[in-house]
């Protein structure tokens, strides 16, 4: 049983993580909304421990900044800048230079703005988010993830 | 020179990067390595952004400044928009060095921006925070150092950078936005570690300022404080070498500059204060300068992994094993595999084990990538780096240099175990270089396995290729330049056949620059690659053929044929198999 316990831990150890950042919309409208109207999104992304997010901020000599964007294509888009937690400033031992970042969790604010023609009915808002992370022992190549939310147009 | 500098080109192109390739939904499982990271489509960015980038497109510094204005006010939520009174800053040093005034009034402006920051949120915290005015101060100094400029303005910001830094607010800080993020709390030892270590950098911008403004004494005193806390500092490390080469004191010069170049992350003015200095030292020459470096890499990052020589027991058989090993020179946990496999390939020899380095643009770009090595990511599934798979056997995770001991034992007991496995296929490999090309003919049969899905693969790689990536490892062993068939070659279940492959090493070579000019293309942004290793040195060819089960991944066997050491030679091309040493 032991040595059971000791394989599976390792496994778990050396294990890629298939997203080590998990992301969730929350604050879906409550009520149908009108074709063209406006409302915000909460993108909220989960960071496992010993892993990290870079700001959305592109740094001078840094890293690949985290971004969020609304794919098009869709009968939603942004309606003006995502309003982003205050990220951490850390010294990255690697690049020698200060970084900022988000570990554990970081709510970021989306206002989206809803087509004028758009059918009522039951409608899926799509957020896209880029990132690239590494840990002590991994790197991740960057990665795109979308996520959704519904959202109610009303007649 | 160019070879060691910094790639700052590469990372100053990295902030506009991202990838939206690979996309995939959150809930699916990890798709495969992405191609080369791009722009998100112009119309999807978000108009904050696209603002912002149409901004940085201005040249006219005034009209930037104006732009750089008008973004604020038209996105003061936009997380640019905090960024903003640093690029206005750093416009008028950079393009303005005149307006002294002016350089005065927006820092100042910076500042008090900062501070009123820093009021706002101590109304919401526990603690009152100085967070914003410490770290913007800092920047402040930084900046008009880079400038040159108004350095007493300059060392008054550093000090309060540095003022600001008290432990126990600091810490109660740390505390209170770990508890808001939901994240697992540091024990106080490693708060106190990272707040220490946090002051030595600020320290260390007091102390370059101090440099600039001649107070050698202060400068060394601050610097070396600052070194004494992170010995890893590059800029420090560059900083204590330069002020030594200054004084005359060529040894220490020498060695604070050799530990700065070893990182691979030296700046300019270090490669030039140790170029001065060696030649200074070997009557003007710089012949032996590599080598030089190579035999300090060595003494100072000695393999932590100590192997004896293998000893085959009576249990060996005529397995060959295949370690493949994905890795990036820009990938810092890829340090521990590296140095992890160096080790092996000192305890075996080539007839017990046959390494090759596929290597890919994870997390930065690495100058040895090639399109074959990427498409054998994407037929792994690899979606990390360090991965490595001992005779087909996958598992992924490095670390840093001292964590390679533990990576080599977790691969040592799968490797020993495959070494007393009797091989599932017998490989007789003919391969020499003549004429620019490298022709292999690889025998195989006695295939045992019934899969479908057989595959022999033909690999060429250069046994060792001097390169200082980020992740300050110097020398990458059996890298991968080409395959004779990225797919491999179709093997019918228990079949046999004559396999054969022409690598022209002069199509080689222009293909792997194919490859890297198609990268920085659309890597965009105005991103190079500071060398290109895309010359194929045809003195240090290594052929390794192998039969994988395509679906499984396991290995059935394989050989590895060392090309020799002269350009033009036909050497001993048997196969390991067969003739293994008991």
């Amino acid at each position: 049983m032991k040595l059971i316990s000791v394989a599976a831990i390792a496994v778990i150890m050396f294990a890629a993580p298939a997203d080590p950042v998990v992301w969730k919309l929350q604050n879906a409208p409550a009520a149908p909304l009108k074709p063209g109207a406006r409302f915000s999104v909460k993108l909220l992304a989960k960071v496992q421990d010993g892993w990290h997010l870079y700001s959305l901020k592109p740094m001078a000599e840094g890293p690949i900044a985290t971004r969020i964007w609304i794919a098009d294509g869709q009968p939603f888009s942004l309606a003006g800048a995502v309003q982003a937690p205050d990220p951490q400033i850390m010294q990255d031992p690697t690049l020698g230079m200060e970084v900022e970042l988000y570990e554990g969790e970081a709510l970021f604010t989306l206002p989206v703005k809803i087509a004028a023609n758009l059918a009522p009915g039951a409608h899926n808002l799509v957020v896209s988010a880029s990132y690239q992370s590494c840990n002590d022992k991994l790197c991740l190549p960057p990665k795109t993830v979308r996520v959704e939310l519904p959202v109610n147009i009303a007649k | 020179m160019t070879a060691r500098t910094l790639t700052a080109q590469a990372l100053s192109a990295l902030c506009f990067s991202l990838a939206i390739s690979g996309a995939n939904a959150q809930t699916t499982p990890p798709a495969p390595p992405p191609p080369p990271a791009a722009q998100p489509p112009v119309g999807e960015a978000p108009p904050d952004q696209k603002a912002y980038m149409d901004v940085m497109k201005v040249t006219d510094p005034e009209k930037k400044i104006e732009a750089f204005e008008k973004f604020r006010k038209d996105f003061p939520q936009s997380m640019f928009a905090s960024g903003v009174d640093s690029s206005i800053l750093g416009t008028l040093i950079q393009k303005m060095p005149d307006q002294k005034a002016r350089i005065k009034k927006a820092a100042q402006a910076m500042y008090a921006a900062s501070t009123a920051k820093d009021k706002a949120a101590s109304k919401q915290n526990i603690v009152v925070t100085m967070a914003a005015r410490g770290a913007t101060a800092n920047r402040i100094a930084d900046q008009l150092l880079s400038g040159g400029m108004l350095l007493k303005e300059a060392e008054g910001y550093a000090k309060k950078a540095v003022d600001s830094m008290q432990q126990s607010l600091w810490i109660a800080e740390q505390r209170e936005a770990f508890a808001k993020r939901k994240q697992t709390m540091p024990d106080q030892e490693e708060l106190v570690k990272r707040f220490q270590s946090a002051r030595a950098s600020r320290v260390a911008t007091l102390g370059q300022v101090e440099r600039k403004l001649g107070r050698t004494a202060l400068a060394q005193k601050l610097l070396e404080e600052s070194y004494a806390v992170n010995p890893t500092s590059v800029a420090v490390a560059s900083a204590l070498g330069e002020l030594a080469a200054k004084a005359g004191d060529d040894a220490k010069a020498m060695d604070y500059l050799i530990s700065a170049l070893l990182t691979g992350n030296a700046p300019e003015t270090a490669n030039q204060a140790f170029d001065a200095t060696y030649q200074k030292t070997h009557n003007g020459s710089v012949d032996g300068v590599e080598a030089m470096l190579d035999t300090e890499y060595h003494k100072r990052f000695p393999n932590p992994v100590h192997v004896e020589a293998y000893k085959p027991s009576n249990a060996r058989t005529d397995r060959v094993v295949l370690a493949e090993v994905f890795t990036g020179s820009g990938c810092p946990p890829c340090a521990g595999a590296d140095i992890a496999f160096d080790a092996a390939m000192e305890r075996y020899g080539r007839k017990d084990l046959a390494v090759v380095m596929y290597h890919l643009h994870i997390p930065r770009p690495d100058p040895m990538t090639n399109l074959d090595t990427q498409a054998r990511a994407k037929n792994y599934s690899v979606n990390a780096v360090p991965s490595f798979a001992i005779d087909g056997k996958k598992t992924v995770g490095g670390g840093s240099r001292d964590m390679a001991p533990g990576v080599f034992d977790r691969f040592k007991k799968d490797l020993e175990k495959d070494l007393e496995t009797a091989a599932e296929a017998r490989i007789k490999v003919d391969a020499g270089l003549a004429g620019g090309t490298v022709k292999v003919s690889a025998i195989v049969d006695a295939v045992t396995s019934e899969s479908k899905d057989l595959k022999v693969q033909i690999l060429l790689v250069e046994k060792e290729i001097r390169h200082l990536g980020e992740n300050g490892v110097r020398f990458h062993p059996m890298v991968v330049r080409a395959m004779g068939k990225a797919e491999g070659y179709p093997l019918e279940p228990k079949g046999s056949g004559t396999f054969d492959a022409a690598f022209d090493l002069e199509a080689v070579s222009k293909a792997l620059k194919a490859h890297l000019d198609d990268f920085e293309t659309k890597r965009g942004a105005g991103f190079k690659f500071s060398v290109k290793r895309d010359q194929v040195n045809r003195a240090d060819l290594a052929v390794v053929v192998f039969v994988q089960d395509d679906k499984t991944k396991h290995v059935l066997q394989a050989a590895y044929v060392d090309l020799g050491t002269a350009p033009g030679t036909h050497p001993a091309t048997l196969a390991a198999n067969g003739n293994n040493p008991k």
